[in-house]
């Protein structure tokens, strides 16, 4: 027989067994969800890119609450723009038909999970039923949808409450998380177009710069045979000149003599402008060697002033020369000197006035180097148009005004300019206006290497 | 006209060598620009001297290799072989390049195959358009005597 306080207390014993059962039933529930939502949240913001995100979340998903297959869409201004799939077939979703259920969304942004047998429109509501969709997310930042989650159904059981809980927590930092994702992406592909415009000039400059020394070359070569190709012809037509000018057989009619001479100094003016863009073409390809071997500068120049005495007699040019010794050796390339001064002098006995004065003064610098000074009482170069007259094509306004056309195509002094260069001397100019020039080039004995 | 203009001077004619000196003088030009040739033939058979001439490398070699010449005048570009390389051979021949008389006919510009026929053992070089047929004449004479 069993006593009333004895059936009490097993009813209290009992009762309190059942409490304490419902109590850890409640705090394994509690514990249990915890843990799903943080396996979520953990796995929503370990990913850097969506697609990252996608899978991750898809795994922490599977094993929490048993999901078969997700789907997560982007969306920018309310355009699906690109979705990642897992445990499914990418694209197996029409967009349209997403396109519905997001502009269904936008219009009740409050709810966070929505079961999709509840939807209004139908064709989404089937499409998504039949692909075994089953839950739709939203996923919204400051008001604007930004992306969507859609859920397969479960490997077992259906969705309840617990997990429609577990999934309103885990929403916005699942939100968050594909915001960044979406920020880092945007960066990323930021950088990268800016590291891809930067290497598409680098190649632009780099095509142009192939491009504007293959232009150089051809150039360079264009003039290089123009000139030879040029060359030869004038040589013959010159020379051809020569000989009907000296033939002994008859004798020439003087006008046609007159002719013909005149025809023998436009082809010598000719082959001498030919030559020069020549000169200056190796010069500018750094192709001229010199040939450096023992001169005689003295010589050299009284060489000069006898060959070009005749013309300036004919101008009645006082044309004299002065040197420190009647011989002075100096290593050098005696034809390029020969050429160097010949423009120098040519230019003073072309510019110098009727019966002017044209002077070759050769100088020693105490045993360091030497200087030959070439000056005349011509009309004298101003100073704004001294630093023109080295320069390429730099023939001067000035003394075509004052005196004549001058032949040639401005290269003389150009090209006098850099064969003294490669002979490591200066030449240098001093002059007044109306009272005339000197022209000073200093040459060492020795060239540098 | 315009009186200021300088006139530049006409070459002299030139006087042709004694012709006891030149009489046995025989000279071999080889350039191949049928003009140019022309032009040397003529001033230098002007000048005195006997000329021949060949316009062809192959022909140049024969000439050069099995004649003999008080001077030859030998162009740098020449069809079928240049006049770099018909030294070149004859060198390797065995023919001793300075006993030839060989002045190269060089364009402006040729500064390396210059040095190198130079090495090779020729007399000089003269650059063709520089100089007009009076100088060329006084040029030849300073190799000849």
């Amino acid at each position: 027989m069993i006593t009333l306080p004895l059936i009490e207390l097993s009813i209290g014993v009992s009762l309190f067994f059942i409490l304490l059962i419902v109590l850890w039933a409640q705090m394994r529930r509690e514990h249990k969800k915890n843990q799903w939502i943080q396996d979520i949240s953990f796995a929503a913001t370990a990913g850097l890119t969506v697609e990252d995100i996608s899978n991750q979340l898809f795994t922490a998903l599977h094993n929490t609450l048993g999901v078969s297959k997700t789907f997560i869409g982007v969306v920018e201004k309310g355009i699906l723009t690109h979705s990642y799939t897992m445990g499914m077939e990418a694209n197996t979703l029409p967009s349209d038909v997403i396109l519905f259920t997001i502009l269904e969304l936008l219009d009740n942004r409050k709810k966070t999970v929505f079961a999709v047998r509840s939807f209004h429109h139908k064709e989404s509501r089937e499409t998504l039923l039949a692909q075994g969709i089953e839950l739709m997310i939203p996923l919204v930042v400051h008001s604007e949808l930004a992306g969507i989650l859609f859920l397969g159904k479960k490997h077992l059981g259906v969705y309840n409450k617990l997990d429609s809980y577990v999934l309103q927590v885990a929403e916005p930092i699942i939100t968050v998380s594909l915001k960044n994702a979406l920020e880092f992406e945007a960066v990323e592909s930021i950088s990268k177009s800016i590291n891809e415009t930067i290497k598409k000039s680098q190649d632009e400059i780099n095509a142009a710069k192939v491009q504007v020394a293959h232009m150089e070359t051809s150039k360079d070569q264009f003039i290089d045979i123009a000139s030879h190709e040029l060359r030869t012809p004038i040589t013959a037509i010159k020379g051809y000149l020569w000989l009907v000018l000296n033939q002994k057989k008859q004798v020439l009619d003087v006008e046609v003599k007159k002719n013909i001479e005149t025809c023998y100094h436009s082809a010598e003016r000719l082959l001498r402008m030919v030559s020069d863009m020549l000169t200056v073409s190796r010069i500018d390809e750094k192709k001229m060697q010199l040939n450096i071997q023992k001169v005689d500068i003295a010589s050299l120049l009284r060489g000069l002033h006898e060959e070009m005495k005749t013309v300036a007699d004919m101008r009645e040019i006082e044309f004299t020369i002065k040197l420190v010794k009647p011989s002075l050796i100096i290593m050098a390339d005696r034809e390029r000197l020969q050429e160097l001064f010949h423009n120098v002098i040519d230019n003073a006995i072309k510019f110098v006035p009727h019966r002017g004065f044209v002077r070759i003064d050769l100088q020693e610098n105490e045993g360091r180097d030497i200087s030959v000074l070439i000056s005349d009482n011509g009309p004298g170069i101003p100073k704004e148009e001294r630093q023109k007259l080295f320069t390429k094509f730099g023939k001067i306004q000035y003394s075509y005004d004052k005196t004549h056309a001058v032949e040639g195509a401005g290269l003389g002094l150009y090209i006098s300019k850099k064969i003294v260069d490669l002979h490591s001397g200066i030449i240098s100019v001093e002059s007044e206006v109306e009272k005339g020039t000197t022209f000073i080039i200093t040459l060492p004995f020795q060239p540098k290497k | 006209m315009d009186q200021t203009k300088p006139t530049p001077t006409m070459p002299t004619p030139v006087s042709p060598a004694p012709a006891s000196v030149t009489a046995q003088k025989k000279l071999l030009v080889v350039e191949d620009e049928g003009d140019l040739q022309g032009l040397f033939v003529a001033t230098l058979t002007g000048a005195g001297y006997e000329v021949e001439a060949a316009g062809s490398g192959n022909l140049a070699y024969d000439k050069l290799k099995n004649g003999s010449y008080d001077l030859v005048l030998l162009d740098i570009m020449l069809p079928e072989m240049d006049g770099i390389q018909i030294l070149e051979k004859l060198q390797s021949e065995g023919v001793n390049i300075a006993d030839k008389a060989v002045v190269l006919l060089t364009n402006l510009g040729q500064d390396t195959l210059i040095a190198k026929a130079l090495s090779l053992g020729i007399r000089g070089y003269l650059v063709k358009s520089d100089y007009s047929p009076e100088q060329l004449v006084k040029e030849i004479q300073t190799y000849i005597t």
